[in-house]
């Protein structure tokens, strides 16, 4: 808890809108693509910018623990202090994951707000998918994490590779409109099952398709099962090579 | 277990892997990979109520073995038992957020050595008090200093509660003050029954803190033993071995090169080796080592080369050694030939075989000596002055024991000397034994002996001596502990060295400038503790208001503990009395204090003194006693009573000139009498008169001078 805090409230804590910088890079992201796609370049969608939050929160959360910094950025704790080392991943992965709740509670409210229909059961299914991703994303940091340990180059490439991954995901477009091998990768990339789930909760207010739920905990399952194998055999060695 | 054993480790071992440094892929797929072992072999039990010390050179593993008692890292063989709970303060400054507030990093460290929130906020108070940070704890730990956030982290471990604590390095940081803070918190962890296992490079806290030692080297527990024994040969070991120096030596380091020359020099260790020693000389002279370019100078002298050897001197002597700056100083201002020629002019005094002359001229001999040959002749003289008991060449001859200059290093002998001359009285010989016992560089350390010879140098008034008696009785080194008596001894200490506070603070203001804080904290904390030089300092500063928010209140109080101890304190104190009652004249307060101030010896009271005889304040108008004051004034050095007995002087001369010349104007020739000069020129009563009538005439305040 004291490493949640010290990330969150620590991050922040010279500036006077604190948290909220946190969330104003992908509402800044979400203005401007709104903008364009609306009046720039218009589509035939509505509300364009609820079909784009929706999607943009995951994204960014699970890219950002998919850098693989955690344990590289708190070596210290590693080198130096007895405690356990899941939790110095932990704690990055859930003082990420505050941000899309935070940002989930802000959209909801404008939906409310705006009068749009909700289905109650699908948004009943919200906090199960955030939980999953939470999940799915604990994996893949701790996989990302150990194998960066070792070989730094990893946290690099991954850095860049995240840039790439918002745009094979269907944030700004729909998934439907990838075609042919562009439709390949997007539903090859497991991003886009959460990202579909969310979309159909938030934008079409409908319950989530069954088959992207049962994608989900398969997913959440295998990434954390997979992670933890490899972080628990390695951490041994962590403050060796640190 | 045993039931007293919290840390056991059997046959444990552990290695590093050490990974091929090439750059990029080639990392990868290489296969040059080597084990270098760390511990091999490593075996130790840990009782309750323990606290170790570890010592050994860089990279011998110290951090390593801390981690894996706290169970960071694993041994690859071997077992460690631990039994209780383990705080391991690795890195004292370590997580502190910068941007939070000194309270706020309290209570997440605390947090993050796993103490209940609730439990931080309820002791945070005491944390801050016991940090010393005062109105700073608000402030962002980024605006800290390295001192500051080292007293913040030890204020948090303070509060942690577990029963076993490694620490690391963490006493190196930070000043004094917080130093023996620190190490009075570990040993009282001890004595409430917790143990402690800490690293250090300083062996002085290793020795004053620990009661035992373990010295980690090639891989294993070299030695293990009570704390003074093991830092004592770790020390000697580091000093004495010849490989380690050369080791050091060949790394480029100046003074282990000198040392690698002594050890050619007197063949310690190694085959004497003049030519080596020559090029070690010559290597540490390049980097300017000083005393490598006085030995070579020296060299140079003893080969004629007077040019070479004088640019070396100079260059010692600028790099801050004294013997070089004496030669060099001895060359430039007589020139050699004066030297033989004063050298010729003692040494015949010698005929008339008094030990005096033959002490002056082996001191001569010594302080002007250029080669070893000279030297020599030094010790002959000063041995002669020695058969005839002759006290200081005692001292001077246990010295060159002591230094080797001129002889083989023979402390037996120069303990043989400096007892005689001790024994006989002399002063500067018991505190010299006092130094060799104390200080176990040059001999097996004694604390005993130590202690009765500082003893007996402090009895008769010697300043450092009664200073170290004081830190040993407060320590309970060589002798029973006994704070009384410790504060007693610190008392005549400070009476005795009535500059050395401002001294201090001086320093230590040189030191930082800028970082008024921090001197300032020194000195409260030595206030405290009833350092009666920094209380008057601090008074001082509460009185003007210089770092410190002007409290005039604070100010009086403090003098007036200050005052208890000695003079200058008290005069001050009067002087303090006397300006907050300015109205109703010269309170008898204030005198009676600097009264008592003159009987503690201090200048500044006499001058006092004597111008209260001077201005007829509180006491009757008296020249007499006015001038008496005046001149024990000018002798214990109080500039304003110097400057005041020069012009009495300037113009008693002029007078007797005046006389001479009247007189010789009168005799004619008969010449002039002697008499009245060597009377002194204190007392000329012709004085006296005048200024009795000009005491009606108004203030008398420039009496003697309108004269």
């Amino acid at each position: 808890m004291a490493l949640i805090r010290r990330n969150t409230a620590g991050r922040y804590k010279n500036s006077y809108v604190g948290f909220l910088w946190h969330l104003l890079m992908p509402a800044l992201m979400i203005v401007v693509l709104t903008i364009t796609f609306t009046y720039i370049r218009p589509r035939p969608l509505e509300d364009f910018w609820v079909y784009l939050s929706a999607g943009m929160f995951p994204v960014t959360f699970i890219s950002s623990c998919l850098r693989g910094k955690a344990i590289v950025q708190n070596a210290k704790y590693i080198t130096k202090m007895n405690i356990p080392r899941e939790l110095v991943v932990i704690s990055s992965v859930l003082t990420e994951f505050l941000t899309v709740v935070f940002a989930y509670m802000v959209i909801i409210i404008v939906i409310l707000l705006s009068g749009q229909y909700v289905n109650w059961s699908g948004a009943l299914m919200l906090p199960v998918e955030l939980f999953l991703m939470l999940i799915f994303s604990l994996g893949c940091a701790y996989l990302i994490s150990t194998v960066t340990v070792f070989i730094n180059d990893v946290g690099y490439f991954m850095t860049i590779a995240m840039r790439l991954v918002i745009w094979i995901t269907p944030t700004f477009f729909l998934a439907s409109e990838a075609k042919g091998i562009l439709a390949t990768i997007v539903w090859y990339n497991p991003f886009t099952y959460y990202v579909e789930v969310f979309h159909d909760i938030l934008y079409y207010g409908t319950f989530p398709h069954v088959e992207y739920l049962v994608m989900s905990v398969i997913l959440a399952v295998a990434m954390f099962t997979i992670g933890s194998y490899v972080f628990f055999k390695y951490e041994k060695k962590f403050p060796e090579v640190l | 277990m045993e039931d007293d054993v919290v840390i056991r480790i059997r046959g444990m071992k552990k290695s590093y892997t050490i990974i091929d440094p090439s750059l990029g892929l080639s990392r990868l797929h290489t296969k040059k990979k080597t084990v270098y072992p760390i511990f091999d072999g490593i075996d130790l039990d840990v009782k309750k109520g323990d606290i170790v010390g570890i010592l050994g050179r860089n990279g011998c593993g110290k951090s390593t073995f801390l981690k894996l008692v706290s169970e960071i890292l694993e041994p690859d063989e071997g077992t460690i038992e631990v039994k209780g709970k383990v705080a391991s303060i690795l890195e004292l400054s370590m997580g502190f957020h910068g941007d939070m507030s000194g309270r706020d990093n309290i209570i997440l460290r605390s947090e993050l050595y796993g103490i209940e929130r609730e439990h931080v906020i309820e002791h945070l108070e005491k944390i801050i008090e016991y940090s010393d940070l005062g109105v700073f704890i608000d402030n962002p730990v980024r605006t800290y200093s390295s001192g500051m956030r080292s007293r913040l982290a030890f204020a948090i471990m303070v509060n942690v509660d577990a029963d076993i604590f490694l620490v690391d390095e963490a006493l190196s940081t930070g000043d004094m003050a917080f130093a023996s803070k620190a190490s009075e918190h570990l040993k009282n962890l001890v004595r409430s029954g917790k143990t402690v296992l800490f690293t250090s490079h300083s062996m002085n806290t290793i020795k004053r803190t620990c009661n035992r030692a373990i010295w980690l080297s090639d891989r294993v527990i070299k030695m293990d033993g009570p704390a003074e024994e093991v830092v004592d040969a770790y020390s000697r070991s580091i000093n004495d071995s010849f490989e380690e120096t050369l080791h050091l030596a060949n790394d480029g380091s100046s003074s282990a090169q000198y040392r690698v020359s002594t050890f050619y020099r007197d063949g310690n260790g190694v085959e004497k080796n003049e030519e080596e020693r020559r090029r070690w000389l010559n290597e540490a002279a390049l980097r300017d080592h000083p005393m490598a370019l006085n030995d070579l100078a020296d060299i140079m002298m003893s080969e004629g080369k007077t040019e070479e050897a004088m640019e070396m001197y100079q260059k010692a002597a600028e790099a801050g050694n004294y013997e070089a700056r004496r030669k060099f100083a001895s060359l430039q201002g007589e020139t050699l030939d004066e030297i033989r020629e004063l050298r010729q002019v003692l040494k015949g005094f010698c005929s008339s075989e008094y030990p005096y002359d033959y002490y002056n001229y082996g001191n001569m001999m010594f302080k002007s000596a250029l080669t070893i040959n000279d030297y020599k002749e030094a010790m002959e003289y000063l041995q002669k002055a020695s058969e005839m008991g002759w006290s200081d060449a005692d001292v001077l001859i246990g010295q060159m024991y002591r230094d080797g200059n001129g002889v083989e290093r023979d402390i037996d002998k120069c303990i043989h000397y400096l007892s005689k001359a001790a024994n006989n009285g002399h002063n500067k010989a018991m505190a010299m034994l006092g130094d060799l016992f104390y200080d176990n560089k040059v001999t097996k350390k004694n604390p005993k002996e130590a202690f009765k010879w500082y003893m007996m140098s402090a009895s008769v008034g010697n300043a450092k001596s009664q200073y170290q008696v004081a830190m040993m009785l407060d320590e309970g080194i060589g002798v029973e502990k006994d704070e009384d008596g410790a504060k007693m001894w610190f008392a005549r200490y400070s009476s005795s060295m009535v500059n050395d506070s401002r001294k201090i603070a001086l320093d230590i203001l040189k030191a930082r400038r800028g970082d008024m804080t921090t001197s300032n904290d020194i000195l409260k904390a030595m206030s405290r503790s009833n350092h009666p030089n920094s209380m008057m300092t601090l008074a001082g500063k509460y009185q003007t208001g210089r770092g410190f928010k002007k409290n005039e209140k604070a100010a009086m109080d403090l003098m007036r503990k200050a005052a208890v101890a000695g003079g200058q304190p008290r005069t001050k104190l009067a002087d303090m009395i006397a300006n907050a009652n300015k109205s109703e004249g010269y309170p008898q307060e204030a005198f009676d204090l600097v009264k008592s101030a003159c009987e503690f010896g201090d200048a500044g009271a006499m001058y006092k003194m004597a111008q209260f005889y001077k201005d007829g304040i509180i006491v009757e108008e008296n020249v007499d006693m006015y001038r008496k004051y005046m001149k024990m004034a000018a002798e214990r050095g109080n500039r304003d009573a110097k400057m005041t007995v020069m012009k009495w002087e300037q113009r008693t001369e002029r007078r007797k000139n005046d006389k001479e010349k009247s007189q010789s104007a009168k005799n004619d020739g008969k010449g002039a009498p002697k008499k009245g000069a060597s009377k002194g020129p204190f007392k000329p009563r012709a004085n006296k008169g005048p200024s009795k009538s000009n005491r009606n005439q108004g203030p008398p305040k420039n009496n003697p001078k309108t004269k």
